[in-house]
């Protein structure tokens, strides 16, 4: 089954291509809708056939080569992809929960005119990513990487019709441009390096390499770079953001559970690599925490209720990248599943109570929608539950990790990270206080309007729900008797990699100490949330609008610390002025006159030659002669 | 070898259906026939050699067989009207098509040199005769005559050559004339290098290569399109198949004394050709020294002594005649709208035709060697493999012309999607579409899967 396993790429590209070419005049939308969901559905059948091949066969990995895409003297290219236990996991969790945002997807849109554009879209993405996570090569790798970046633009500026959405597209595409450009010099790099690209060859290579090797952390800091961007980690993180311009389910597909942790992919997978260079891993796991608490910080104050789920996006990414900048690279990963299952729910609540308020998503004029909107509201409350930490819901479990992870590292570390979970928990159920409990405060005619979404709708809510209470018991920690089963899937992928750093490996911390660790973060968490209770459902405080002065702290919070701003004076401005004086000095003095002269010759050489063409047949076979004899002396005479 | 037979015999029967006047018939079973044998050669390899020799079919020949039926099917749909479009008769047509096809056939499976310039004459008689096609117009019957007599010019430089090979080895077998030089030391018999020169001479002047190129615009512009098609698509490949069989089996052993002669000619070609297509207006003349500048890049197969060249010649042939078939089926529908043979033409060809303009685009692309068109890999291969043989400097030329030429190829895809004017809604014929859409889709599946020819 595992050579099958170029479906899982193909069967969205073939429904991307038959709904980019013929959906518009050629198919109904029901025809559209089926080739959407169904090229999808079967994607996600065959992942789950294939997971559980692979469980019983026993293999590590089973690298499946397709075709030698290229051959250029002693550089080989083949197109292969890779079935384990990483890629197997990312892929069960992208098509299972593109799957359900697909189907959501159709309710949500139903009443676009640009239906099939909106699908054939999605598929792509699909399609992309699919191939990100199981191709067998960084160079494929790579091939996904920008194709999840080209419809990550083209959904986020879907309604193109609005300038300010295509302006965030282009944020978006520019700042990732920046990442790969890291990314694509620190491929090459690794081809100079380890002369491949392939996955297992570069790992078996890399293994003789000692730690701290300069080459190698130069590989790694370059991979970081592109992760960074797409992960959106400090400094590359504001575009992401500013993606929620998007519709609501390519919000929760690709700027939540699915494209943004292609970096956190890209870092587990080259884990042998980062293992080998401390200098980067700290860099990441610094980056990571400063990112997680830096947009924990900015959610607390967002009034734009897609705004303050961005922040907490990337506040989680956050705490997955510090996970693998301390090494916990299975821990990161079970983050990763665990946030894919209740932030997409979370983003699609947001979506059924935009699609109820007639997109309204600013939380102020909202309020009191619990009795009008049953269904989202627990399934919000229970996704809400499970980012915040509270036991036994998926989060608790992955997060719990982490924090312990965080611990054996470094004590300061843990207590920032649970700071950063202490706001989590604060400003997701300020969220929810204000969404769902108080006075309704919108228009009259948006209270007439209020109704739960249809079925088609709800059942993704529901189904991603279950997921994100039951998804964390995979991962029982020992502690708690479990068998850590996430752990033993994943610990083929990185078993090199932690053989690399058991010298670092400080002393397993004893149960004790683990019970006091756990205890204190759940009992700080719920006293983060009484406090959320205490001044937005019993106080019921409602933010301010804009013209009120705010305090120090909060003016930062409310305004992102400014860092849009920032960066507009120490990028854009510097960047502008450079621009100018390149545009208007070298460019036009200098290298326009070199390169419209050089044109300029080769135009003018261009009209004489055509001379040489004066239609005289005569003259034709003089020159031909003319040829020959020239041929002849410089053979004969020279 | 079967197809020889196949074709000059269908040829024939054509003629005399020609004269029951059973035109439909004729076009559906030229049609039918020429899918029938394409059907055979893809299950069935040609192999063995036939008439003491003279022709020889290998693993080597086999997939050109292949390449030069697929293009000839595809030519023949595409152009399956034209017959009535310039009031050339149907059955004089395709019967000249055929025996075309099989002097290609000839032309690229020879051993002998007798049956090289037998093969080479077929073709060319029968180009005579077709590029005066439109006879009522003046500029269809200049090309035919010019046409004329500068092949006849050239045949004599050829067979010159070939004289002179025999004078020195006593045989016209390739096998006999490698063994025979590789008796003689180098330098040592100026009357072989003189052979070797003028059979050079005589075929750069059938690929159009420069100084021996200048039939090449005046002929491709004057031509109804369909035949300079024909010449820049089936007929250039078949040259090409035949140059690096002839001088691989043959001069291999003498190929310093040849080898700096044919870099010139390559390096003079790619230049010109791209750099003279800058100033062109008229599509078609555009074309011709784009066509010229390609076989420039194809000749540089030729220069690498070994087997992958075959592949690399290959591989550009089809993959440049695709593109090149395309285009020339696209500017064929503009001109039966009217519309005159200028660049002009194509401006505002996206408003009302997308499908047109994309699938033109893509084969200018493919032209210009972008990825993932074909087209790329094509010129990948070859200046891969004239790098790894020490050519240097011919790859620098060739990289910077091929540089330059993308700009005439861009600036048509350019025009197309200007969207201050535009081409009349034009009706598109089922098979038409199809063919198109075969052409562009392989163009784009030999990009992704270039291991795909073998």
């Amino acid at each position: 089954m595992s050579n099958y396993i170029i479906l899982v790429p193909l069967l969205p590209l073939l429904g991307f291509l038959l709904n980019v070419f013929l959906g518009k005049k050629h198919f109904s939308k029901a025809m559209v809708t089926t080739i959407a969901l169904g090229s999808v559905a079967l994607a996600f059948l065959v992942t789950v056939i294939t997971f559980f091949e692979f469980l019983n066969s026993g293999e590590e990995s089973i690298k499946v080569t397709y075709y030698q895409f290229a051959q250029i003297g002693s550089f080989s290219l083949p197109f292969s992809l890779l079935v384990d236990p990483l890629s197997l996991l990312m892929m069960l969790v992208v098509t299972g929960v593109g799957f359900l945002i697909h189907i959501y997807a159709v309710g949500y849109m139903s009443h676009d005119v640009d239906y099939p554009r909106f699908f054939s879209y999605l598929n792509l993405f699909m399609f992309s990513m699919l191939l990100l996570v199981s191709s067998a090569n960084y160079f494929f790798l790579f091939i996904g990487w920008e194709g999840v970046g080209v419809s990550s633009f083209l959904l986020i500026g879907f309604w193109f019709k609005n300038t300010n959405f295509t302006y965030a597209g282009m944020k978006a595409m520019l700042m990732n441009r920046t990442g790969d450009l890291g990314f694509f010099a620190g491929i090459m790099l690794i081809y100079v390096v380890f002369g491949s690209l392939e996955f297992d060859k570069v790992f078996s290579r890399a293994n003789d390499f000692e730690s701290g090797t300069f080459i190698i952390t130069m590989i790694t800091i370059l991979l970081f770079i592109g992760a960074s961007a797409k992960s959106a980690q400090i400094p590359l993180y504001t575009w992401l953001p500013d993606a929620m311009a998007g519709p609501t389910p390519v919000s929760a597909l690709m700027h939540a559970a699915t494209m943004v942790t292609a970096g956190i992919y890209l870092i587990a997978r080259s884990n042998i690599l980062f293992a080998l260079a401390p200098v980067t891993l700290n860099i990441v796991a610094i980056t990571g925490l400063c990112t997680a608490l830096l947009a924990a910080f900015i959610a607390l104050s967002q009034n734009d209720i897609k705004k303050v789920l961005a922040y907490s996006t990337v506040s989680q990414l956050g705490y997955m990248c510090m996970a693998l900048g301390v090494t916990a690279f299975s821990s990161a990963m079970f983050h990763f599943m665990t946030h894919a299952f209740f932030k997409a729910l979370l983003f699609l609540c947001a979506g059924s109570i935009i699609h109820a308020m007639s997109n309204e998503q600013d939380v102020r004029n909202m309020g009191g929608l619990k009795k009008h909107l049953p269904i989202t509201f627990l399934t919000f409350l229970l996704a809400t539950l499970a980012i915040a930490g509270i036991p036994p819901l998926s989060g608790f479990f992955s997060k719990d990790e982490i924090l312990v992870h965080a611990f054996e590292y470094n004590v300061v570390f843990w207590g920032f990270a649970l700071f950063g979970a202490l706001l989590t928990s604060f400003y997701m159920f300020r969220l929810l206080f204000l969404t769902f409990y108080g006075e309704f405060r919108g228009t009259h005619e948006q209270k007439h309007h209020l109704h739960e979404s249809p079925n088609v709708m709800t059942y993704p809510l529901i189904i991603l729900a279950v997921l994100s209470a039951i998804g964390g018991f995979v991962g029982i920690p020992q502690l708690l008797g479990g068998s850590q089963k996430f752990d033993k899937f994943l610990e083929p992928v990185f078993s090199k990699a932690e053989l690399k750093l058991s010298h670092l490996e400080t002393a397993h911390l004893s149960h004790a100490t683990e019970w006091t660790l756990m205890g204190v973060s759940i009992a700080l968490i719920i006293m983060s949330i009484l406090l959320a209770r205490r001044i937005y459902f019993i106080k019921k405080i409602i933010p301010v609008s804009e013209k009120v002065k705010l305090s120090f702290w909060h003016n930062l919070s409310y305004h992102k610390f400014y860092i849009d701003e920032l960066y507009r004076y120490i990028l854009i401005r510097p960047m502008h002025f450079i621009h100018d004086f390149l545009n208007l000095r070298i460019e036009a003095g200098i290298i326009d006159r070199k390169v419209n002269g050089t044109g300029d010759a080769v135009m003018g050489f261009s009209k004489y030659l055509r001379l040489l063409q004066n239609g005289k047949t005569g003259y034709y076979i003089f020159g031909m002669v003319i040829g020959l004899v020239v041929i002849l002396a410089l053979n004969f005479i020279f | 070898m079967n197809y020889i037979y196949i074709f000059t015999g269908l040829g024939v029967v054509s003629l005399f259906l020609g004269l029951l006047e059973k035109e439909k018939l004729i076009k559906y079973l030229t049609g039918f026939v020429l899918l029938i044998s394409l059907g055979i050669i893809f299950t069935l390899d040609e192999k063995g050699s036939y008439f003491n020799q003279m022709l020889l079919a290998d693993d080597l020949v086999n997939p050109m067989l292949k390449v030069l039926l697929f293009l000839g099917l595809c030519h023949f749909i595409l152009f399956y009207n034209t017959g009535e479009e310039f009031k050339l008769p149907t059955a004089e047509y395709t019967a000249l098509f055929c025996f075309i096809l099989v002097g290609a056939i000839v032309v690229t499976l020879e051993f002998n040199l007798v049956m090289l310039f037998l093969g080479i004459e077929i073709i060319s008689i029968g180009l005579y005769i077709i590029a005066a096609g439109n006879i009522q117009d003046e500029k269809s019957r200049e090309a035919s005559l010019k046409y004329f007599l500068m092949g006849s010019f050239s045949t004599g430089i050829f067979l010159l050559g070939i004289t002179f090979i025999y004078g020195v080895t006593g045989s016209f077998l390739l096998s006999d004339i490698k063994t025979v030089s590789s008796g003689i030391p180098e330098g040592s018999s100026p009357l072989l290098l003189l052979g070797t020169l003028l059979i050079l001479s005589g075929l750069a002047f059938k690929a159009s290569a420069v100084p021996f190129h200048f039939w090449t615009p005046d002929v491709y512009q004057g031509s109804p399109t369909h035949v300079t098609a024909f010449m820049a698509t089936l007929v250039k490949a078949s040259v090409l198949f035949a140059f690096i069989r002839l001088f691989n089996q043959a001069f291999l052993v003498t190929s310093q004394t040849w080898q700096n002669s044919l870099w010139l000619i390559i390096a003079l070609t790619v230049t010109l050709g791209n750099v003279t297509a800058l100033y062109q207006t008229s599509f078609k003349r555009m074309l011709a020294y784009s066509s010229i500048a390609h076989a420039g890049y194809m000749l540089m197969g030729v220069l690498v002594p070994e087997d992958p060249s075959y592949k690399s010649i290959l591989f550009y042939a089809l993959s440049y005649s695709l593109a090149s078939l395309t285009l020339f089926g696209i500017y064929f529908l503009l001109e039966k709208k009217g519309k005159a043979d200028a660049l002009e033409s194509f401006r505002g060809l996206a408003k009302q035709n997308p499908e047109l303009a994309v699938l033109a685009a893509i084969s200018l692309s493919s032209m210009i060697g972008l990825p993932p068109a074909a087209g790329f890999f094509a010129k990948l291969n070859i200046f891969t493999q004239a790098f790894i043989n020490g050519y240097t400097l011919l790859v620098a030329i060739a990289l910077i012309t091929s540089l330059i030429g993308a700009f005439y190829y861009l600036r048509v895809i350019g025009l197309m999607f200007k969207m201050d004017n535009s081409v009349e809604k034009i009706h598109v014929g089922l098979p038409f579409r199809l063919i198109v859409w075969v052409q562009v889709i392989l163009l784009i599946v030999f990009g992704i899967f270039p291991a795909l020819i073998q």
